[in-house]
């Protein structure tokens, strides 16, 4: 399953909590700040190693979010990554 | 014919996302797809019973969870940790439900074929 995710809190726990082996989490829009490294516990600590996260690209740049601020483990994409990511997985569930 | 599932997920009473989540839940059941509506998170709030949200001039929903069956949605799913963790029973309800682990729900969603949420 492919979890899309477009902000920080509650929806990305909640999806955070049911993601499991072979799950992909996309972050978009404001959830891409999850992505960043802060003083606070990451969310996305709670995740397998099995589960891929990425974050949008663009989204990324237009907050103005340095590479090197964000987790090692997430992966980058832009909008024709994304299509491909919608292509590779069914069902994709939009959490917002 | 497709599954789809139709996740609630969040609080119902704040807007009227819900009530025309239902709407296409139901449009969906009519036009012959199989439909799995799925409660979790604080979305199972919205099944309790004694709502009585005409006090916000809102649509009571109840009446369209009892009609669920008549429009063929027969399957409705309640993950059992959101019930637990909200320190609700089954007979709290307004309606008969599966409860179902999250593992469980996990499983069975996987083959779905469209996953709605709103």
């Amino acid at each position: 399953m492919l979890y899309i995710v477009n902000k920080k809190g509650e929806a990305l726990t909640n999806c955070v909590a049911r993601a499991s082996a072979n799950d992909v989490i996309l972050l978009i829009e404001d959830a891409v700040f999850a992505a960043l490294v802060t003083k606070e516990p990451s969310v996305l600590a709670a995740l397998g190693s099995d589960v891929l996260v990425y974050a949008l690209m663009p989204d990324i740049l237009a907050r103005g979010i340095a590479e090197e601020r964000c987790y090692a483990h997430i992966q980058y994409l832009d909008y024709a990554g994304f299509v491909a990511l919608v292509e590779q997985h069914n069902p994709i569930r939009s959490c917002f | 014919m497709k599954t789809l599932f139709f996740i609630i997920d969040k609080a119902m009473h704040g807007n009227v996302c819900a009530q025309e989540f239902f709407d296409i839940a139901l449009m969906a059941a009519a036009f012959d797809q199989k439909v799995v509506l799925l409660f979790e998170a604080d979305g199972v709030n919205a099944l309790v019973k004694n709502q009585q949200p005409e006090a916000l001039q809102l649509k009571n929903i109840t009446p369209i969870l009892n009609a669920l069956e008549i429009y063929d949605i027969k399957e409705v799913l309640v993950e059992k940790e959101s019930m637990e963790a909200r320190g609700l029973a089954e007979r709290q309800l307004a309606i008969a439900v599966k409860v179902k682990s999250r593992r469980e729900i996990q499983r069975q969603i996987n083959s779905a074929d469209h996953i709605f949420s709103f």
